[in-house]
């Protein structure tokens, strides 16, 4: 039993951190919570869906593509939308609010184009398997895999490659990064891609695993609220510690109280962490009080 | 049609209601609330419990309901008061979220997605439903013009504009935060009841968190820091869905159009004029 829940929480944490790394980066460098993530998974989701469905090809190349085109929306947002606001020098709450309208255009296409029920990839159950004390499927199994190597791949970028170090010198220090001859623009906008890919791919990995609906934007990016605050905004290790806290945490919750009180849950541990610790386990101290 | 007309201009009266005390809380406080429905339905499902369950006096209700909306709106604010800017919006909108999930989930209480049918109105006739909520809209934006020309009104401003200089000045500033919290809270107490005893039907779908955004958007669209900026962005946003109607779309798809158009309007008026459409009080 504690097996399958753990199993549960590695799997529910390694969605949620595809979505929670962009989401925590794009929070590092432009100090604003980004809600057009949500628009970015349903981009995965729903691009994906009619790859696969409609055109038949590789679940593979259906992955790729979909992620790809997350990315370039991602890209596209912040040379219109947010490169306009950044320099009228909107504060972070226009970008919140903004970014807002932006998850609700991208669901309200979702509705147009797709309907409002709930689209399935695969008809009938995957195989599953049975480890020690727990089961997983195996698209489970196929996401366990790809998430960390995703992971892995985005920290060694990171950490070890020019590339990365800009990225960490910007999310420090905008204006010092910028007269030490770092262009920001173009660093941005690697991170807005990266950041939007991975939640795309995100996307596409729920619409295999489970459904899609239009719902699923602002769930998604509601996750990587939670998951960020958590582990700590602005921080890459913040990011992945929250997103599996919070994946165990409503594994847990799910096995002790009813199923219909996971949001609740979820949201006063959002808001308790908000209150006493709003830097989260790993983050650095922010001003979050006036 | 025109029981349709009175109908919908009831909805638009009520919205009135429901926007204008967030506008005190947005335009003159600066605070950025998304949970505005939640305290609709708070006062909604209050006052339709009290009515029915306990066969009250419908104006008892109606002070109860305002009584436990009032109660939670100075609990819930004095928790969120002390975050500022995007984390107090965050905060808002994390409780609209949970308030929406216990409407949904208290079904003993509540009657969860079912609701709550036969909810006892103050009138049995559609012309004076429609009298007494302009009546009521009409009263209740005349307190608030009195408000906020008053020296109330002016320690709103004072906050909003410079935190730190109204506390230097010796004005306590939780308090005034909280009290323009309540207001809000307060009058959207007051538009759920009415729209509980118009319909008679109260359930949670009316106040999910896209609720909350919808009255926000009203404000940031009609304008903020301005009475006639709740009542321009009621008229505009609740009649654009009405008039969709009118061109036959399949259902789906007009819900879509409504949500597409609504987004549209908030990132513009983000990106291009936060003051809104009739307000005075520009984000930045």
């Amino acid at each position: 039993m504690a097996e399958q829940i753990l199993a549960n929480g590695l799997i529910t944490g390694s969605i949620y951190v595809l979505v929670t790394i962009g989401f925590s980066l794009t929070y590092s460098v432009g100090r604003f919570f980004d809600m057009s993530f949500g628009a970015h998974v349903l981009l995965g989701a729903y691009t994906s869906f009619v790859v696969f469905h409609e055109f038949n090809v590789h679940p593979v190349f259906a992955i790729i593509f979909a992620s790809f085109m997350a990315g370039l929306l991602g890209l596209t947002i912040e040379k219109t939308i947010f490169k306009t606001l950044k320099k009228r020098k909107a504060p972070p709450l226009v970008f919140f609010v903004a970014t807002l309208g932006i998850l609700i255009i991208a669901q309200a296409l979702a509705v147009i184009f797709f309907g409002s029920d709930s689209k399935v990839f695969h008809s009938g159950p995957y195989p599953s398997f049975s480890f020690f004390n727990f089961r997983l499927t195996s698209i489970q199994i196929v996401i366990c895999l790809i998430s960390p190597l995703f992971l892995i791949a985005f920290s060694l970028i990171f950490y070890k490659t020019d590339l990365g170090r800009r990225m960490r010198a910007i999310s420090d220090d905008r204006e010092l990064s910028n007269i030490m001859g770092i262009n920001v623009e173009r660093t941005m906008q690697y991170i807005f891609f990266s950041g939007a890919f991975l939640a795309g791919l995100a996307g596409v990995i729920i619409g295999f695993e489970s459904t899609v609906d239009p719902g699923l934007g602002l769930k998604a990016v509601l996750w990587a609220v939670v998951a960020s605050i958590i582990g700590g905004i602005g921080s890459l290790p913040g990011a992945i510690l929250g997103a599996y806290t919070l994946g165990f945490l409503e594994s847990l919750s799910t096995a002790v109280f009813p199923g219909e009180w996971k949001p609740v849950i979820v949201f006063l541990i959002l808001i308790a962490f908000l209150l006493f610790r709003a830097h989260g386990i790993l983050g650095v101290k922010i001003e979050k009080y006036e | 049609m025109i029981a349709y007309l009175l109908h919908v201009s009831v909805i638009v009266a009520i919205y009135i209601i429901a926007a204008s005390g967030l506008g005190l809380m947005v335009g003159f406080t600066g605070l950025v609330s998304i949970m505005q429905g939640a305290f609709l339905g708070i006062g909604a499902y209050v006052y339709a419990l009290t009515a029915l369950k306990m066969g009250m006096p419908l104006v008892f209700c109606l002070l109860t309901a305002l009584m436990v909306t009032g109660l939670s709106g100075w609990l819930l604010g004095t928790i969120s008061i002390r975050l500022k800017g995007d984390y107090f919006a965050l905060v808002t909108f994390a409780l609209a979220v949970i308030l929406y999930n216990m409407f949904n989930n208290l079904i003993s209480i509540t009657g969860g997605p079912m609701g709550i049918s036969g909810v006892p109105g103050f009138f049995n006739s559609q012309s004076g439903f429609f009298l007494m909520t302009w009546g009521v809209t009409v009263l209740l934006l005349l307190i608030l013009k009195w408000f906020v020309t008053s020296p109330h009104g002016r320690l709103l401003k004072a906050v909003r504009e410079d935190e730190i200089l109204a506390a230097a000045m010796g004005k306590n500033v939780k308090k005034i935060k909280s009290m323009a919290f309540i207001l809000a809270a307060l009058y959207a107490c007051v538009a759920g009841v009415l729209y509980a005893s118009f319909i008679s039907y109260v359930d949670p779908s009316g106040f999910t968190p896209g609720e909350s955004i919808f009255i926000l958007a009203i404000i940031l669209i009609g304008g903020a820091e301005s009475i006639q900026g709740a009542i321009w962005g009621s008229i505009v946003l609740v009649a654009i869905p009405e008039i969709l109607r009118f061109f036959g779309l399949p259902g789906e798809i007009a819900a879509g159009l409504r949500q597409l158009i609504l987004g549209v309007f908030i990132v513009t008026i983000m990106v291009f004029r936060t003051r809104g459409v009739a307000g005075a009080y520009r984000l930045y």
